[in-house]
C-alpha cells in the first residue's frame, strides 16, 4: 500500500502502453503467422517487415464511416463495442509482471487480484451480447446468445480449475502466487488444472477453435456483422487485450510468471524478470494463433459437450483429488502444502 | 470526508438505477440499469472494505446471473415479458409495499446507524466461519437451490416431448 505516488503513475503509464503495443502488435504477429502457416508473405509492405501495419490500420478505422442500422437501438448499439473493450484493458492493472525493488511491478497489488480478474473479465460478454441484440440483425442477435451460453458454460470449468490452484497456493495475490512458485511451477503440481484453463480461456475469449459467437460460415460476421469503423476496431481491441490478460494469466498461475527457471526471483535482475514473464505471456498468445489455423472449428453441440460433459467433470475432479492431498498431506492452511 | 460522500453518492447511485430497473419501458434496459445498480452496491461494499464481497457481488450477480437474464429475455424476445394491469399490478404493489415497510420497521429497531463501522474480517476468518459456525446454514442453502433447480426443471420440461435429450428430428 506505501507504495510511492510517482512509482505508481509511471507503472500506469507503461502498463498502459505495453497493453495497447502487445494488442497492436498482436494483429500483426496473426495476420504474419497466419500468412505463414499458409505459405502466403502476410502484410509485409507498410514500413520494415509490415510493422508499421496496426498503425496504417488504426488510421483506416478512424476514418471509415460509422454505420448504425435501421431498427437498431442506438444507445445500446454504441454501448456495446465500449463495454467490449474497457473491462478487458481493466483486468490488465492486477497482471504483476516481475519485482523491482522488491515490490511487484503492477499497477494495482490487490489482495483479491484472481477474483478481480474472474470478477471484471465476465463483463466482456455484455460487449458481446448488448452488439448483437442492439443490432437488429438475426445473425447478430444468434452470434450474442451463443456467445452467452458459451461464456456462462466455460466460466464455471475455469473458476473450478483456478480454484485448485489457489488451494495449492493459499493465496489469492497474484504477486504472491509468482513468489510460491520460485521452487517449482504450479504446471508440474496441478497439470490437470492447467490443462482445463488452457482450454477455457480459448472459449472465455472467442477465440478459435471456439469462436461461434463470430462463426464466418453460419452468421456471416456473427455479433459484429453491423458495425464499422472505430466501433468495429474495438470490439477487436477488447478481443486482443483479451488474449493478452489471458496470456498472461496462464504465466502466472501455472508458469511461475517472471521466474526465470533455476534462478530464484530474488537474485533475478528486475529486466530479466520481466522479460521471461514477457516470453510467457508471448508463447501463448502465438499458440493462440497456431491453434487457429491449425484445428477446425468445432460444432455448437460439440463445444456444450466438451464444457458440461468433459471439463466440469475433469476439474471437479481436480479440485477433489487436490483437496484431498492438502488434508492429507499435512495441517490446513497457507503453506500447507510444501 | 471523500468517503461519506462518495457512499451516498453510491447509494443514490443505486436507488436511482433500482428506479430505473422498476420503471423501464423495455425489459433489455430493465436489466441494464439492474447490471448498473449491482455496480453501486459492490462500490458500497468496497467503500466499507469488503473487497471479497464486492468482487463476489460483480462475479455472481453481473457475470453470471444477468448474463443467464439477458439470454432469456432475449430468447422470449420483448412481446414475451407483458407488463402487469389491473388487479395483479395492484395485489404486486401491495405485496413490495408490506415487505418495504417490515424492512423500514426491521431497521429502525436495530442498530441501523453507520456510527460504528465493524472491521473488516480477512478473508481467511471469514471462510473458517462459513465452514465451521455457519457450516449448517451454508449446507441447507445449496440443497435449497439444488431443489429450486430441480423444480424449475420439472417445470420446465414440456410434456409432450418426453426425452428433451432426444435428437430434434424424432420431434413432431
Amino acid at each position: 500500500m506505501d507504495v510511492p505516488p510517482l512509482r505508481t503513475a509511471v507503472t500506469i503509464l507503461v502498463g498502459f502502453g505495453a497493453m495497447m503495443s502487445l494488442a497492436a502488435g498482436m494483429t500483426l504477429v496473426e495476420r504474419r503467422l497466419s500468412a505463414f502457416i499458409q505459405e502466403r508473405y502476410g502484410p509485409n509492405r507498410v514500413g520494415p517487415f509490415g510493422l508499421l501495419q496496426p498503425l496504417a490500420d488504426l488510421i483506416k478505422f478512424v476514418f471509415k464511416e460509422e454505420l448504425l442500422p435501421a431498427g437498431a437501438n442506438p444507445v445500446l448499439f454504441k454501448l456495446a463495442p465500449a463495454l467490449a473493450a474497457i473491462p478487458a484493458m481493466l483486468t490488465f492493472a492486477a497482471i504483476p509482471f516481475g519485482f523491482y525493488d522488491g515490490r511487484p511491478i503492477v499497477v494495482a497489488d490487490m489482495e483479491i487480484g484472481v477474483l478481480y480478474i474472474l470478477a471484471i473479465g465476465s463483463l466482456g460478454v455484455y460487449g458481446i451480447i448488448l452488439g448483437g441484440w442492439a443490432s437488429n440483425n438475426k445473425y447478430s442477435l444468434l452470434g450474442g446468445l451463443r456467445a452467452s451460453a458459451q461464456m456462462v458454460s466455460y466460466e464455471l470449468s475455469l473458476v473450478l480449475s483456478l480454484v485448485a490452484v489457489l488451494a495449492v497456493t493459499g493465496d489469492m495475490n497474484l504477486s504472491r502466487i509468482v513468489l510460491a512458485q520460485d521452487s517449482l511451477w504450479n504446471v508440474f503440481t496441478q497439470p490437470l488444472a492447467c490443462l482445463v484453463f488452457l482450454v477455457t480461456m480459448f472459449a472465455e475469449t472467442n477465440r478459435h477453435p471456439f469462436d461461434f459467437a463470430e462463426c464466418e460460415p453460419e452468421l456471416v460476421g456473427g455479433f459484429h456483422t453491423e458495425y464499422s469503423g472505430m466501433r468495429f476496431a474495438l470490439f477487436f481491441l477488447g478481443e486482443y487485450i483479451a488474449m493478452v490478460v489471458m496470456a498472461a494469466l496462464m504465466a502466472v498461475l501455472f508458469f511461475g510468471g517472471c521466474d526465470v527457471p533455476f534462478l530464484a526471483i530474488a537474485d533475478t535482475p528486475w529486466w530479466a524478470g520481466a522479460l521471461a514473464m514477457l516470453a510467457k505471456t508471448g508463447f501463448f498468445l502465438v499458440l493462440y494463433v497456431w491453434v487457429r489455423w491449425t484445428l477446425p472449428r468445432f460444432r455448437y453441440d460439440q463445444l456444450m459437450w466438451l464444457g458440461w460433459r468433459v471439463l466440469l467433470p475433469l476439474s471437479l475432479l481436480n479440485l477433489a483429488v487436490t483437496g484431498a492431498w492438502l488434508a492429507l498431506s499435512g495441517p490446513a492452511g497457507p503453506g500447507g502444502a510444501h | 470526508m471523500i468517503p461519506a460522500v462518495l457512499f451516498y453518492l453510491f447509494g443514490a447511485g443505486t436507488l436511482a438505477t433500482a428506479a430505473c430497473v422498476v420503471f423501464g419501458r423495455r425489459a433489455v434496459e430493465s436489466a441494464m440499469w439492474l447490471i448498473a445498480c449491482f455496480f453501486f452496491l459492490s462500490a458500497e461494499f468496497l467503500l466499507l472494505g469488503f473487497p471479497f464481497l464486492a468482487a463476489l457481488q460483480i462475479m455472481v450477480y453481473v457475470g453470471a446471473i444477468m448474463v443467464l437474464f439477458l439470454f432469456v429475455i432475449m430468447l422470449l424476445g420483448v412481446q414475451g415479458v407483458q407488463p402487469l394491469r389491473g388487479r395483479t399490478a395492484v395485489t404486486a404493489g401491495m405485496v413490495v409495499a408490506v415487505m418495504l415497510a417490515s424492512l423500514g420497521v426491521i431497521a429502525a429497531a436495530g442498530h441501523a446507524g453507520l456510527t460504528e463501522q465493524p472491521a473488516p474480517p480477512d478473508m481467511d476468518a471469514m471462510t473458517r466461519a462459513l465452514f465451521t459456525d455457519y457450516l449448517l446454514p451454508f449446507e441447507l442453502t445449496s440443497v435449497l437451490l439444488v431443489a429450486a433447480i430441480a423444480g424449475a426443471l420439472t417445470l420446465g420440461r414440456s410434456p409432450r416431448t418426453p426425452d428433451p435429450a432426444a435428437p430434434p428430428e424424432e420431434r413432431p
